[in-house]
């Protein structure tokens, strides 16, 4: 990225989106935000600052705004395995003022098993943004190159394997794996994509299941990365290779593939109350992706614009109830291993 | 493993960013605003970031990011400016300096305090600026090695402070830090996120935020008391009018204690860079080795007024910064919440956190470090300069101290992540506060719970499983951790015999 003098002209303009900035945040703050309801719209991340949600919605809504001609602001609402964040959109006036970037199969996880109140049908779904396989690294010094090789050596040693949250994708995997091959594997909830990093970096664990683009490919020097939860490899990560082509079929989800859709959700009830409002919405977002800007930017998000993956409103919906499905499934699988531990 | 390399053509990089007065602007400006929501309750570091990030859209990247670090730089310092003044702490990491800072106050020596905190708050941000400048990659590498074992014994050693806290006896310090770990179990469990006390809050799955405990506890618990003792100082013990020499006086009591500046700033740039732990943790960490290590005379005086009380607490927080930078921007693993939001801001500015930062855009990067110099010359600055002016504010009528201050916790509380509940919870820790106050139990060793609480679990439980649920394997997984355990058993036999 190069350096770039600063205007006067880009002064004024910095102070002119600083005092709207302040406005905005001081009305919420001291509650007044009904003032400013025609004014932004609220995108709500139920997962912290700095984490690849909050990363990939704030790529997405400069763009974005510019296009619908509105600004967006972003709000954190971290905790509860996204419930927290999720309660609020699913609180929030379907107006089209509020919206989220929430993820799959997250999101059906808060329900299955947590006490979430909400299910599929209360939400509708504006697009998709990209879809993040599941896979699996390992720490360098280790002495297996592959999944193959890795289950062999834990039948054999016993081996420790770090997840990202305790009922999400790298659980399911990491349970299908150890469920398939009868490994007894002791599974690791490193709270976060980040504990994931640091352990598998630092040689703490076996094996960490993550997502590529969240492991962050600058890394590939740094570990090996033992394969990917799908039936082909991945462009995003070429060294990783697929579980389909290491003949690991009998793992279940492999020719689905399992991984993480982020995907924008609003209120139920929008499409029906404002069904103008969901258009433009849905439009204006299906154009970000067709932004030469937008994917400028995020190629520089270390190769995002490798697994984006744009798809509208009723595309998304499906793939919801197909991860819906797969999880209700699979529920069980994640039950018994709370359960145990 | 973290190719990064310190040479002169990346300095001259960034140096020639620093000269364009655009960038510079960005600096004070950043540096001033963060001093100033720093020094409003509630509003940490963390928060200043993130409220200011969408303000930085219409910047380029550099300016942005300049702006951005400034910012956090002033709110670290700008936290200790209403600790000494009002005995209520800006943010988490000035918790420590209320306990001497304030007495100082009280003693008619607020800008005394003030300019040693200044003054110490600058040579640490320096020097942990240099620190980040020349050791980030072996330190980044070295912070890898702490994990969940070594810092669930990091938090351990940090609690053996509880029965140093000011004023209280023993046992009642040890039972308001076992009401901390408590409030600290709050919320879903790190490990299987099934929720715990959470009394149907959805907010509460998250747990308590300890910035609201701590706003509860200092802030209205001092409102409360600055109500029912009517005054912050005597105007007796008035000595701003020979302010000048008292800031005098604040620069001959840092050069005279090099050793407890030296000290503070190692621990908080070490303590900064490991992921998870920030000022919070640090401050409580160097204090009690300041105090371990002082003499027993001086060491009776601490949590009374002894300004080497202030110098370990602020040389300490002011530190981190440079030391949680370095995960951040070397592996892409943020060292505190305010790195953590950083982290948001640099992708929004179209820069990608990790390995491959310092290749891809080395001259902001370095330009952002080399910032930090620049910012930390100017808190030294607006410190020193201002202290004679802030001192004047303990002498403000309490009438028109306690709307204000309470209007602002009250937002403050609610800005932490717009939970209504938080409110009630303000309100009850504001109780709980006065009742343990009157009853002589040490607001602090709460505080100290709920902080090094979660730490403390998370690493237990994932330390625990990871070491298969061996203890001997836990408490000897490495060097680290043996000397971390050495270290917490020293503390706590020093700590018997003292008492």
């Amino acid at each position: 990225m190069g350096y770039e003098t600063t205007s006067r002209r880009d002064v004024l303009k910095v102070g002119a989106v600083g005092a709207a900035g302040i406005s905005i945040y001081g009305g919420e703050v001291l509650g007044v935000v009904d003032l400013f309801d025609e004014q932004h719209i609220t995108v709500i991340v139920p997962w912290a600052q700095g984490g690849g949600t909050d990363r990939a919605i704030r790529v997405t809504t400069p763009t974005w705004s510019d296009l619908q001609g509105i600004d967006f602001v972003v709000e954190n609402y971290p905790g509860g395995s996204t419930q927290v964040g999720g309660e609020q959109v699913y609180n929030a006036e379907p107006d089209g003022t509020t919206i989220a970037m929430w993820n799959l199969p997250q999101m059906q996880a808060t329900w299955l098993f947590q006490d979430a109140p909400y299910r599929t049908e209360d939400f509708d779904y504006i697009g998709t943004h990209h879809w993040d396989p599941t896979m699996w690294f390992a720490p360098p010094d280790r002495p297996y190159d592959d999944l193959e090789e890795f289950i062999e050596y834990a039948r054999e040693e016993g081996a420790t394997v770090g997840i990202t949250a305790a009922i999400g994708n790298t659980a399911l995997s990491a349970l299908l794996v150890d469920e398939t091959y009868d490994l007894d594997l002791s599974i690791v909830n490193m709270e976060g994509g980040s504990g994931v990093r640091q352990a598998v970096l630092a040689g703490d664990i076996d094996a960490g299941v993550n997502q590529p683009w969240a492991f962050d490919p600058d890394h590939a020097d740094d570990v090996t990365a033992l394969g990917s939860h799908t039936p082909d490899q991945q462009e995003l990560w070429p060294t990783a290779p697929a579980f389909g082509e290491l003949g690991l079929d009998e793992i279940p989800l492999v020719e689905e593939g399992l991984g993480q859709w982020k995907l924008i959700v609003a209120p139920g009830g929008l499409r029906d109350r404002y069904p103008d409002r969901f258009e433009e919405l849905a439009e204006s977002y299906a154009a970000v992706f067709e932004d030469d800007e937008f994917q400028t930017r995020i190629e520089e998000q270390g190769g995002l614009d490798e697994i984006a993956d744009y798809r509208g409103p009723e595309e998304t919906e499906q793939e919801v109830e197909e991860n819906a499905q797969f999880m209700e499934t699979y529920a069980d699988v994640i039950e018994n291993f709370i359960y145990d531990q | 493993m973290i190719d990064v390399v310190f040479t002169p053509a990346s300095i001259e990089a960034g140096l020639g960013i620093l000269t364009d007065p655009y960038i510079l602007l960005a600096i004070v400006l950043g540096t001033a605003i963060g001093v100033v929501f720093g020094a409003i309750p509630g509003f940490s570091a963390t928060m200043t970031i993130v409220l200011f990030t969408p303000v930085t859209i219409a910047f380029e990247p550099t300016s942005a990011l300049i702006f951005l670090v400034s910012a956090y730089g002033g709110a670290v310092y700008g936290g200790s400016i209403p600790a000494i003044l009002i005995n209520t702490p800006g943010a988490p990491g000035s918790v420590v300096t209320c306990w001497d800072g304030y007495e100082l106050t009280k003693q008619g020596r607020a800008v005394y305090t003030l300019a040693v905190s200044a003054i110490v708050s600058g040579i640490a941000g320096l020097f942990a600026a240099a620190v980040l400048l020349v050791f980030a990659p072996p330190i980044s590498s070295f912070a890898l090695n702490f994990g969940p074992p070594e810092m669930f014994l990091l938090a351990v050693f940090a609690l053996t402070i509880i029965p140093a806290a000011k004023g209280s006896s023993l046992s009642k310090a040890l039972l308001a830090g076992a009401f901390g770990l408590l409030i600290g179990t709050i919320g879903n469990d790190p490990q299987l996120s099934q929720s715990r006390a959470t009394f149907d809050q959805t907010a509460l799955l998250d747990g308590v935020d300890f910035i609201v405990v701590l706003i509860g506890l200092f802030v209205l618990t001092e409102v409360f008391r600055l109500g029912y003792r009517g005054t912050v100082v005597t105007e007796d013990n008035d000595r701003t009018g020979g302010s000048l020499s008292e800031v005098y006086n604040g620069v001959r009591a840092v050069v005279s204690r090099p050793i407890e500046t030296i000290r503070g700033m190692f621990i908080g740039a070490f303590v900064g860079s490991l992921p998870g732990a920030g000022a919070d943790v640090a401050n409580f960490v160097s204090y009690n080795e300041a105090k371990r290590w002082a003499s027993d005379e001086l060491a009776s005086r601490f949590g009374n007024g002894t300004i080497e009380g202030v110098i370990a607490a602020d040389s300490s927080n002011n530190a981190t910064q440079g030391g949680a930078l370095i995960p951040t921007l070397t592996l892409g693993i943020p060292g505190s919440g305010a790195t953590a939001a950083l982290l948001g801001a640099i992708a929004l500015h179209g820069l990608n956190p990790g390995p491959g930062l310092f290749d891809s855009s080395g001259d902001i990067v370095y330009a952002m470090i080399l910032s930090l110099f620049i910012g930390n010359v100017l808190i030294l600055l607006y410190g020193v300069s201002g202290s004679q002016y802030f001192g004047k504010l303990a002498y403000i009528p309490v009438r028109y101290i306690i709307p204000a201050v309470t209007v602002l916790a009250i937002v403050g509380a609610f800005a932490v992540r717009n939970a209504t509940v938080d409110l009630y919870i303000v309100l009850l820790f504001g109780i709980v506060g006065i009742l343990f106050v009157a009853y002589d139990y040490p607001l602090v060793s709460i505080v100290l719970g709920v902080i090094l609480g979660d730490i403390a679990e998370s690493g237990f439980v994932t330390g625990w499983l990871l070491t298969g649920e061996s203890a001997t394997a836990f408490l000897f997984n490495s060097p680290i951790a043996i000397g971390l355990l050495v270290l917490t058993a020293l503390s706590l036999v020093i700590t018997v015999l003292k008492n």
